[in-house]
């Protein structure tokens, strides 16, 4: 298993560490909950982890032998997680998730604190969810020889579909092969996995927006990095204006969204206003069970037909 | 022979005169070990409010010259994988200038460190500016102590070493 990942388990103790040391690289996810057996997700199937590996999930497992972590581990882990530094994580924590080395995204379940309805933190944290974050160079290629580098993608799919992992792709791709100016956006710092001034993904030579909020990101980009594409990970309706400014400032945007389907795609209101704005002119749908496979590619004009 | 006599009750006077020096230095020492670590939490506080450094890397920078090898100390720990606790017990047990220190201070110390470690922003600023109150309060009792003792500690190594001269003549 890549030693970024074993770190992260190395600080829930050296029984779990113990049983996933020498698992392969396979793993997607690795959950855990307090007091509750810890589960590993591979190919979005979950297996139970117990002291000599892991096994395939039933509810029978769960009154055997399983490794389960307590409170105070959750709690010790996540300040090493978080290199006892957890006023930087703040605002991602506030956000529910912390990315730390290797570019994994570990997302945070525990008790709100808030004032006036405004978030402050999180305390009592019960659940994590690691989700390890991979890279598969050329996963993209197919995509791009389909849709070419002429107009803006739009990437479609859910959770674990490899979203993360084409858009990281096409920007090493349309910035080395291609020579075209990529700023990449990468709020959560998933993409480049940017940590102490190293990029542990290689984003050929991209301009990298590390951790600044979108519409931030894509203004300073726009105008002052005079990008042929901008690329950024799970855009929403809130990030509409930015879209509309990327639009106007002839710049092209390579993004991703979560939808599964073309028919979910045109029943979606921020989705529709999102293509609407002409940022887009290919819609790439992956393939949910098995990452980075391309389900279906449609051009703008088809979709259009479809919302209208 | 008297000159010998002489020479030994001078020796024996310096050497207690020197005694009470160091002693008073000592504990100097603790009050300037003091003030360095206040001098630390100001730049922690400034730097965590401003720049979002973490730990490790605001430790390693860290400028107050006068506590490197307890800062080196704890950086090496820190990044061998050990907990903040204990890299905190450790660089303060392991370095010579915070043996000074008295246990309690120590854990004081400690438990500043790793509370920082598991704050927010906003809680950083509280811990640092009570730990910033609290070390005022300490090094205002080592000064006094200072002042107090110094005095007595010189009185009392040159009274011994009268002491030792007379028995010796």
């Amino acid at each position: 298993m890549e030693s970024t990942v074993l770190s992260i388990i190395k600080c829930f103790g050296s029984e779990l560490f113990n049983s996933l040391k020498d698992t392969d690289n396979d793993i997607n996810e690795i959950r855990i909950r307090k007091d509750r057996p810890v589960l590993v997700y591979k190919s979005n199937k979950p297996y139970i982890v117990t002291k000599q590996g892991f096994e395939q999930f039933s509810l029978d497992k769960i009154k055997g032998e399983y490794i389960k972590i307590n409170a105070s581990q959750i709690k010790n882990a996540f300040a090493e997680l978080c290199a006892y530094s957890v006023y930087r994580f703040q605002s991602d924590i506030n956000n529910g998730f912390i990315t730390v080395n290797g570019g994994h995204r570990i997302g945070v379940c525990g008790t709100y604190i808030g004032e006036n309805g405004i978030m402050r933190s999180v305390r009592d944290i019960t659940s994590l969810n690691i989700r390890i974050a991979r890279e598969y160079k050329e996963c993209s290629r197919k995509l791009i020889d389909i849709t070419g580098c002429n107009g803006g993608i739009l990437i479609c799919g859910v959770p674990s579909s490899g979203k993360t992992t084409m858009l990281r792709d096409i920007s090493r791709i349309f910035s080395t092969e291609k020579m075209l100016k990529v700023s990449v956006v990468d709020e959560r710092g998933e993409l480049s996995a940017f940590s102490r001034f190293e990029n542990s993904f290689d984003l050929g030579f991209c301009d990298i927006y590390c951790g600044y909020p979108k519409q931030k990101a894509i203004l300073s980009a726009v105008r002052t990095m005079s990008p042929d594409f901008i690329v950024c990970d799970e855009l929403t309706g809130q990030d509409l204006d930015s879209v509309y400014l990327t639009v106007n400032y002839g710049v092209k945007m390579i993004a991703s969204v979560h939808c599964d389907c073309i028919e979910n795609a045109v029943k979606n209101d921020s989705l529709v206003r999102l293509l609407k704005t002409g940022a887009f002119t290919s819609i790439v749908f992956l393939n949910g069970s098995v990452p980075g496979k391309i389900e279906n590619v449609y051009n703008i004009g088809e979709v259009q037909k479809l919302y209208e | 022979m008297n000159n010998m006599k002489i020479t030994g009750a001078v020796l024996i006077l310096i050497t207690s005169w020197l005694t009470g020096i160091m002693l008073t230095a000592r504990l100097s020492d603790k009050e300037n070990t003091l003030r360095e670590f206040r001098q630390m939490f100001c730049e922690i506080k400034r730097r965590i409010s401003y720049e979002m450094t973490d730990m490790c890397e605001l430790i390693n920078t860290c400028t107050v010259h006068y506590l490197k090898p307890f800062t080196d100390n704890m950086y090496n720990c820190l990044s061998q994988g050990k907990s903040i606790d204990e890299s905190v017990q450790n660089a303060l047990n392991n370095t010579p200038l915070t043996n000074v220190l008295e246990s309690d201070e120590k854990d004081f110390i400690v438990g500043v460190m790793s509370s920082l470690g598991m704050a927010d922003c906003e809680a950083v600023t509280e811990i640092t500016d009570s730990a910033i109150i609290r070390l005022d309060n300490y090094i205002e009792l080592a000064k006094e102590n200072r002042q107090k003792n110094s005095r007595v500690y010189f009185i009392v190594s040159l009274y011994i070493g009268f002491a030792a001269v007379i028995l010796m003549i």
